[in-house]
């Protein structure tokens, strides 16, 4: 008889010396324990390949059982689109993605899907936020407690949240007791370091949330083999002014003081004098990492470096910008507001010149936790970020975005929008405001990252 | 651990080495003497993070090789521990600060000045990492140091493995025990071939590696060379991936690598020597095997017997001796006989794991097919004890 094991985020198969054709091509003799190996994330199809070829086994990986007592705390009412999402789900056997844009309710369609199987879920998310605002809705939808891994948590129950490090950590020897792996921000799995997450888990039902679902074709391989193809995709436009928010975007070009237009521009030119000389190209992949490289190597290097990041730093957070904020905090008095900025040291800034929450991944969980709490109650009204909010905390409030500084990607800038874009009572439209340097390297970041039609006007 | 900004190598395609350090030139003991000297002030003056690093970025930029410096900088920063700045409750002030600025804003003020009369504290964020004070600094020897760098630059390539082959000459059962028990401590897996007498090689991986070059267990791969370079002769080979370049990383002995593990396999006990020179006196049916081979027992369970005999008519059995801190590991070890009885095994356990004779007799009733290939000593077994057992095992051979 075959007895099929979990080990170490792996399948075993013992006591044969060979193995049915079906189920062959799953597994490889591993030399080094003598006995047959596959991968967890095959264990649904290396069990049906065993049933189909009428072998005996026995299944001694499986760690989890139904969730007889699991029950809705809370009737979800689903609107259609959430409907269409779930139907689409189980019509692709409980094992596929789906695309919605932020702000349309895709932990609720989590919900429905943990509520459809009634079976162990261990839920994977990209920050510590996510993991706490998760674990809270859980608990609010179902009759259980929820267990957290990550940000200093390590309690598994039968359903757990978990960041995406801790899973990778531990699901070697985790990734036997659940039936479903919901990967929220999928977009994340994919990665060399996170698809470990998704590899060693037995899981045979899978559902992987996303609003932005565009991956190159590599990460996309990887995210079907891991989570099943997209099985529904919906955009943020069939969904705008009813599910979500109506919003505007607005861009503003600030003027650098002649000042710092005068250092911006010295910075400047030492720098690109420099990545001319060392012939880097920072269209390569290793670009970035080659412009390190000269600048410990070459003559002038240093200097190049230090140029670089002065010229960065006017450009992100000049004093016109600054001021700029004043002005839009002020045009919306009382209004929720998120300032985003590129880096902890622009923050700090804004946080210091404004006296205002700043939340970095310097911040502790006790007061991470506060300063959102506050800001969901309005007692803080503005909140200043980095990065850390980019992606699915939810305060549905929020209706003023300002990004001081970004990066050139899409998926960050469409994310940023997400944050505005919840429907809440009494919200009638949400305003981003875009600030950017004129005559900076600022200007083609931000055409950069608008090529989305989102920001189409 | 080097980050990876610290490491020094050399590419030669398809090899990458390691750019080591000599641990004993003089500017190099100076460096390592002055930064450490810098550490131990700091700590104990107090100083925040943010003044270390002024004191240590001045050293390391007026260096001759700011690489390095950094590197030591960076192993030094790793035995130094910080405590959050404890000269105000931030927290709680911030709190004060944000409520009384969030009346404003919903107020609609939103002039700076303004808002800046609602901040309790001189510097809002005066508690981020930059000022938090030094708690504890491990101190270390330059020269100790120096050899720690080297260490750490050999492990840092490592990061970038997915699997490695360790190829041992001429170790001692005991480190090749250790060295086997640090394998399975970080999870790893491990393929063992002889490639020629007295060596051993070892193809060691994660279960995972199977299906993905995951650099998944690099960081438990790099971990295990200090316990490698504790052996006196090895040899290590890793495919590293750098920059997209596929390199093969080669390491060894030779490399003059110092562990910072500490070495207690190796000493062999007065009693074994003693042994050795009674059993070849008393008999002349068996000899003891020199160097005692390994036996790979299958699914990752790899016995380093004590003592090996190898008689005249070409039988080869090995013994392995269970003593009181061995507990453990004989009920394992009776259980793994029991499923294999081919295995050439037999085995010793001192009177201090079983109270009586009948608590001995107890070990086999569900197994008793290999009651007679074990037997109990007081201490350390006698010569006379193993030649009668042998004997009954083998009735042929004399």
């Amino acid at each position: 008889m075959i007895t099929v094991d979990f080990r170490s985020g792996t399948l075993t198969l013992s006591g044969c010396s060979t193995l049915p054709e079906t189920v062959a091509s799953l597994a490889v003799f591993d030399e080094r324990s003598s006995l047959f190996r596959a991968r967890a994330c095959d264990y649904s199809a290396v069990i049906m390949a065993l049933i189909r070829s009428k072998v005996p086994f026995n299944d001694r990986a499986k760690d989890y059982q139904v969730l007889e007592n699991l029950q809705f705390k809370q009737h979800i009412t689903p609107r259609a689109h959430q409907s269409k999402a779930l139907s689409a789900w189980i019509a692709a056997d409980c094992r596929a993605v789906v695309s919605l844009p932020t702000g349309s309710g895709k932990t609720i369609l989590a919900m429905m899907a943990i509520g459809h199987l009634k079976r162990p879920a261990l839920v994977l998310v990209p920050t510590i936020d996510l993991l706490t605002q998760w674990a809270g809705t859980i608990e609010k939808f179902f009759n259980v407690r929820c267990g957290m891994l990550g940000g200093g948590s390590r309690e598994i129950m039968p359903i757990t949240v978990s960041t995406y490090d801790s899973a990778v950590l531990n699901m070697e020897f985790i990734g036997s007791r659940f039936a479903l792996l919901i990967a929220d921000e999928c977009h994340h799995l994919p990665s060399p370091g996170n698809r470990l997450a998704a590899a060693m888990a037995i899981a045979p039902f899978r559902l992987g949330l996303t609003a932005t679902a565009e991956l190159d074709e590599e990460y996309s391989r990887v995210l079907t083999d891991m989570m099943g193809g997209i099985c529904c995709d919906i955009g943020i436009r069939e969904l705008s002014g009813n599910i979500l928010s109506a919003y505007q975007v607005h861009q503003l070009r600030v003027e650098l003081s002649g000042a710092e237009a005068a250092a911006y521009h010295h910075h400047r030119t030492i720098y690109t004098d420099f990545i001319r000389r060392a012939g880097i190209n920072f269209a390569r992949k290793n670009g970035w990492s080659d412009f390190l490289i000269a600048t410990s190597r070459l003559p002038g290097g240093k200097d190049a470096l230090a140029s670089f990041i002065a010229q960065r730093h006017i450009a992100r957070a000049g004093s016109a910008k600054l001021e700029m904020i004043g002005r839009i905090l002020a045009r919306h008095p009382g209004e929720r507001t998120i300032i985003f900025t590129a880096d902890n040291d622009a923050a700090y800034t804004i946080g210091r010149r404004f006296t205002l929450p700043v939340l970095t991944h310097h911040t502790k969980a006790a007061e991470r936790k506060e300063f959102l709490e506050e800001f969901r109650n309005g007692n803080y009204p503005v909140l200043v970020t980095s990065k850390v909010l980019n992606e699915g905390v939810d305060v549905p409030q929020v209706s003023v975005g300002i990004i001081v500084s970004g990066s050139g990607s899409v998926r960050e800038h469409v994310q940023r929008l997400g944050r505005i874009l919840r429907a809440a009572p009494g919200k009638k439209q949400a305003v981003l405001y875009e600030l950017v340097s004129a005559n900076t390297s600022e200007e083609s970041i931000s055409e950069r990252r608008r090529e989305h039609d989102a920001f189409i006007t | 651990m080097l980050r990876s900004e610290h490491l020094l190598y050399r590419i030669t395609t398809p090899d990458v080495k390691p750019r080591l350090i000599a641990p004993d030139a003089p500017f190099l003991l100076d460096l390592a003497g002055e930064l450490a000297a810098i550490y131990q002030s700091a700590a104990e003056g107090n100083m925040t993070r943010q003044e270390l690093e002024e004191l240590t970025g001045a050293l390391i930029r007026g260096s001759c090789d700011v690489k390095i410096a950094a590197g030591l900088n960076k192993l030094l920063l790793d035995r130094t521990e910080f405590t959050a700045a404890q000269s105000a409750d931030y927290p709680a002030l911030r709190r004060k600060s944000f409520l009384a600025s969030g009346k404003m804003l919903n107020s609609g003020i939103t002039d700076p000045e303004k808002l800046r009369t609602c901040a309790a504290l001189d510097d809002l964020y005066g508690d981020l990492p930059d000022f938090e004070k030094i708690a504890a600094f491990e101190a270390v020897s330059p020269e100790k140091l120096l050899h720690r760098y080297n260490l750490a630059q050999a492990q840092g390539l490592l990061f970038f493995a997915k699997s490695m082959t360790v190829t041992i000459r001429n170790a001692a059962p005991g480190e090749l025990r250790k060295l086997l028990k640090t394998v399975k401590f970080f999870r790893l897996l491990a393929h063992f071939t002889i490639p020629a007498k007295n060596q051993l090689q070892m193809e060691i991986s994660g279960p995972f590696s199977l299906f993905d070059a995951t650099s998944k267990y690099a960081l438990q791969l790099a971990n295990l060379l200090p316990a490698i370079a504790l052996l006196p002769k090895w040899e290590l080979k890793a495919q590293v991936k750098i920059k997209n370049r596929e390199l093969t990383l080669k390491l060894s002995h030779k490399n003059g690598l110092v562990s910072h593990y500490r070495q207690l396999a190796s000493y062999i006990p007065e009693e074994i020597r003693l042994f050795h020179k009674l059993f070849n006196a008393k008999q002349d049916t068996w000899q003891i095997v020199g160097d005692t081979p390994f036996i790979d027992a299958g699914n990752q369970e790899v016995i380093f017997p004590d003592l090996s005999f190898h008689s005249t008519a070409g039988e080869l059995i090995h013994a392995e001796l269970f003593h009181r801190w061995h507990a453990g590991q004989l009920e394992r070890r009776l259980t793994l006989l029991a499923e294999n009885p081919d295995l050439p095994l037999i085995l010793g356990i001192d009177r201090s794991l079983v109270k009586s004779e009948e608590e001995f007799e107890k070990l086999f009733e569900s197994r008793p097919h290999i009651r007679r290939r074990c037997w109990l000593f007081r201490d350390f077994p006698g010569v006379a004890t193993v030649v009668n057992l042998l004997k009954r095992l083998f009735p042929e051979n004399d």
